[in-house]
């Protein structure tokens, strides 16, 4: 009963009209920032607003519970505040009291809507000494704002919870918090209206905000007549934001070096230049050391000092000097300047510093008529760069087939990934291979493939494996056209059996070929590379299947030729049994 | 004797009343706060397990399908995992940042448990115990070691869980307030802070040693070899700058959001930046549509040319924690997001 008394005498005084209510005094905004700095250090106490402006007995809090915020927290201590505590605090509403005098008149869900004794205000219009505050179902916070772009961060006075206490922070404002106003807050004194007041601005009569102080010497930049504190005045100094008492200009131009980006001048800026303060266009640097040589005390990179350096130019750490002249073995007579000495260089006067030599005969390839020593001189070697010297060119195109792709001029080319020329010495275009061996016929030992070598054979463009000649006149039968021998029909007949012959005495040599893994390089054309390899150019002899084939399909009088070129034409006919 | 002496008599009902003195239009009214004699009866924290150190060259985290998140972490108190306190009067404290190792870990600052959980491919997470539930950033190392940073009461950073302890004094001659370090990072020559997201200023070698070159570097470095800096222009635009570590440009990017009829909308705040290792830049914004917040974010390729644009999952509630988003070792974007019954991490694929 006496509860409900209470409520409702407490509910008809809370009805009365606001103007009916003593407002809170006027205070400065500087006020609320002075008694807002006292509460750092002090303890989160929710529900209280309590603290010391001497930061003794700061307090503690203590979290009981993991998933549950203050109330469950244990405070220990006299002083100490939550967030709408030390606001309502900092702001003295309703009514002056002081800070060591615990109160806690008001909560952030009254903050949050409309009161007495604030206002909202945009949040692009806040001001020192205003507050954030949000509240959503019953959960909320709130803060003074100190100083800081609201939309990134803010530096603010907080109570910010058990965890961390009463604190000068700096933080983001999420777009749920509110900016609000104390009513009765005067600015203070603040002459050039730049939001500093007076007593804190560096520069009270010229604006200011940023308050910028680059000597730190108390007076902002705006008003320093020396900003860098370089003792040299502004209106004098060659770098007004950059201390350089001794205003050294190494290139004579308005900017001192401490700010000048090209002290040298010499186009290159000094960040990439190797030389900051040494003229160098060039940008030389012999010893790739980053240091240019103009302004590198070891330009050759040594370890002996130029000064020092009886080749300075010249890496010679061992500073060896036969003659004790002065000028050290290794760039003494150097007429090329290559950095080798005359003494030792391959090319004494032609430039060098690789010193390459192809055919190892001592004289280096720049000064050496005939680099690959196959004595053809260079200016008439057909393969300058590889030793041939049968000088051998097959297609007269001008390019030794040492070193031609393409020796025969037939426009294949001998070897490659695509196209292989079946017959790398012998010029033809159309690739003809009538027994399709992989031979072309115009180097081919058997152009008909039935295995008897085009001279022994009575008709070389007919397989005619019996060489039957019923007339005996050195003709095959199976040869059309040869009067006194069978109709070409029954030679067609003929040449088809043999064929079959062929094929199966092909078949019954097969395995055999391939017990002895032969290679498929090594038929037809990879005997005539063989040939090639066992004559190799320069030796002055013609290669033997190239001689047969140049001489209009006429084998050559050594028998082991012939031997070789029946072998190939076995090996072929092997191959296209299995195939077929 | 005035109003509010009077309602001061009764604080029960002062509580229950005041916000009907207040309010404009009609009562509002308010839960009476809690007193602390009320506390319940809390369940034991879980025991910590003892500090160990944190190796290199552990298994990858598997990345889950896009629109799954790779990690829920329940709020509770067991492994796995995470504290939140909601809000009353004070800020809601919960998961504070997390980070994603050079092997794939994930790291994520418990803060209410005051420990750091890190998970690696299908474990439960190790756990490794902070000395204090103030600690609001964390960061790896190249090497894999892994640091965070206090910034109140005794601001600090410490090696995690080394043995023996690696602490760095939270200070610097260009620092100020403690509190102005606005981000932890770790680079191959040590510790490094950013200040008031514009620079970043080395505090000690790997070894917590005072640095041989305390240098300072405009941007926020990553794994790349860029720093980026990202400013807030208001309303609409906000830019990216890419700088190389000799404070030249390398280039820069105006960042813009659209909806639908293609009109530009407000970008309220910066939440995260960082350089991506392949020169380019992930931005992520805070805008809105109407009354609707957004988190987006926005990815550019090296030399500035906008290469992705991500809708991110939101936050439930004001957003207290103090580095929820980080670049990843893969250049992907990982998301830390508070929601009303866990929070979730999420990974963003370049």
């Amino acid at each position: 009963m006496k509860n409900a008394l209470i409520l409702a005498v407490t509910a008809l005084a809370c009805a009365l009209p606001t103007a009916g209510r003593a407002a809170p005094p006027t205070m400065t905004t500087d006020a609320i920032v002075e008694l807002s700095k006292y509460v750092v250090g002090y303890s989160y106490w929710w529900g209280h607003g309590r603290y010391r402006t001497d930061g003794k007995e700061p307090g503690s809090c203590k979290g009981n519970c993991a998933t549950c915020g203050c109330p469950q927290c244990t405070h220990s201590g006299a002083y100490g505040a939550d967030c709408s505590g030390f606001v309502a605090k900092a702001w003295q509403i309703p009514n002056t009291i002081a800070v060591t005098t615990d109160a806690h008149p008001y909560g952030t869900i009254h903050f949050i809507a409309a009161g007495a004794n604030w206002n909202t205000v945009a949040k692009s219009a806040v001001k020192r000494g205003d507050s954030f505050v949000y509240n959503i179902n019953g959960a909320g916070h709130m803060f003074i704002y100190d100083s800081g772009d609201p939309a990134g961060s803010v530096w603010a006075w907080e109570c910010k919870g058990c965890s961390y206490g009463c604190v000068h922070d700096l933080r983001t404002i999420s777009s749920d918090y509110k900016a609000i106003r104390r009513i009765n807050v005067v600015d203070a004194p603040d002459k050039d209206g730049d939001g500093e007041p007076d007593k804190t601005d560096n520069c009270q009569t010229v604006k200011n905000p940023g308050q910028q102080d680059m000597d730190k010497d108390g007076k902002g930049d705006a008003c320093d007549d020396d900003q860098d504190g370089d003792t040299v005045a502004n209106t004098k100094d060659n770098c007004e934001t950059v201390k350089n008492t001794d205003q050294k200009n190494t290139d004579g131009d308005t900017m001192g070096d401490a700010c000048d980006p090209d002290n040298d001048n010499d186009g290159v800026l000094d960040a990439k230049d190797n030389c900051p303060v040494d003229k160098n266009v060039g940008q030389t640097d012999l010893d790739k050391d980053a240091k240019g040589d103009t302004c590198d005390d070891d330009k050759d990179g040594d370890t002996v000092l130029n000064t020092k350096d009886n080749c300075p130019e010249v890496k010679n750490p061992d500073q060896l000097d036969a003659n004790n002249n002065g000028i050290g073995d290794a760039c003494e007579g150097d007429a090329d300047k290559d950095g080798v000495p005359d003494k030792t260089d391959n090319c004494p006067s032609v430039k060098n510093t690789e010193q390459l030599d192809m055919d190892k005969n001592g004289k280096g390839d720049a000064c050496d008529d005939d680099a690959d020593g196959d004595t053809a001189l260079d200016v008439k070697d057909n393969c300058p760069g590889l030793a041939n010297a049968a000088q051998t060119d097959s297609d007269k195109d001008g390019k030794g087939d040492a070193c031609d792709p393409d020796q025969d001029g037939d426009g294949v080319d001998d070897k490659g990934a695509a196209a292989v020329d079946n017959c790398p010495a012998v010029a033809n275009v159309g690739q003809e291979d009538g027994d399709g061996d992989g031979v072309g016929d115009a180097c081919d030992g058997d152009v008909d493939g039935d295995m008897v070598a085009n001279d022994p054979d009575n008709c070389p463009t007919t397989p005619n494996a019996d060489q039957k000649d019923g007339d005996g006149d050195g003709t095959g039968d199976a040869c059309a056209g040869d009067p006194g021998d069978p109709s070409a029909a029954d030679a067609q007949a003929a040449a088809e059996a043999a064929g079959a012959d062929a094929a199966a005495a092909g078949a019954d040599t097969a395995a055999p070929a391939s017990d002895t893994k032969v290679a498929p390089e090594s038929t037809g054309l990879g005997a005539i590379d063989g040939s090639v390899a066992a004559n190799p150019v320069g030796t002055g002899s013609t290669p033997t299947a190239s001689s047969g084939c140049q001489t209009g399909g006429r084998a050559p009088a050594w028998p082991w030729a012939v031997v070789l070129v029946l072998s190939a034409a076995v090996v072929s006919r092997v191959r296209r049994a299995r195939l077929a | 004797m005035s109003t509010h002496s009077r309602c001061l008599r009764v604080r029960w009902a002062w509580l229950a009343l005041l916000a009907a003195c207040q309010a404009p239009h009609g009562p509002v009214v308010e839960q009476p706060k809690r007193l602390s004699t009320l506390h319940q009866q809390l369940p034991t924290a879980p025991a910590i397990q003892a500090a160990q150190p944190v190796l290199a060259n552990q298994t990858r985290i598997k990345v889950g399908p896009a629109a799954m998140p790779l990690l829920t972490l329940p709020w509770g108190h067991a492994a796995g995992h995470l504290g939140h306190r909601p809000a009353d009067e004070s800020i809601a404290e919960g998961p504070m940042a997390l980070d994603v190792g050079p092997d794939g870990r994930i790291a994520v600052l418990d803060q209410v448990h005051a420990r750091v959980q890190v998970w690696r491919d299908g474990q439960l997470p190790e756990v490794l115990g902070l000395p204090s539930n103030a600690f609001q950033d964390l960061a790896f190392g190249p090497d894999g070691r892994l640091w965070a940073m206090r910034r109140h009461g005794q601001p600090e950073i410490i090696a995690v869980g080394a043995v023996p302890p690696l602490v760095v004094a939270l200070a610097h001659p260009r620092l100020g307030e403690p509190a102005a370090a606005t981000a932890l990072l770790v680079g191959r020559d040590g510790v490094w802070i950013e200040r008031v997201h514009q620079d970043v200023l080395h505090l000690s070698d790997a070894q917590a040693g005072t640095p041989a070159d305390p240098q300072a570097l405009l941007g926020r470095f990553g794994a790349g070899q860029l720093l980026v800096t990202a400013t807030l222009r208001p309303p609409t635009d906000a830019w990216v700058v890419a700088w190389t570590t000799d404070g030249a440009v390398a280039w820069q990017a105006q960042a813009q959001v659209r909806d639908a009829t293609n009109n530009l909308l407000p970008i309220l705040a910066l939440r995260e930046w960082a350089p991506t290792a392949d020169g380019g830049a992930w931005l992520v914004i805070e805008t809105a549509e109407g009354a609707e917040r957004r988190h987006q974010a926005l990815r550019w390729a090296a030399g500035g040319q906008l290469a992705q644009t991500v809708d991110l999952p939101l936050p439930t509630g004001p957003d207290e924690q103090f580095r929820p988003y980080r670049v990843g070792p893969d250049d992907a974007l990982y998301a830390l997001v508070a929601d009303t019954d866990a929070a979730r991490v999420w990974r963003f694929a370049p």
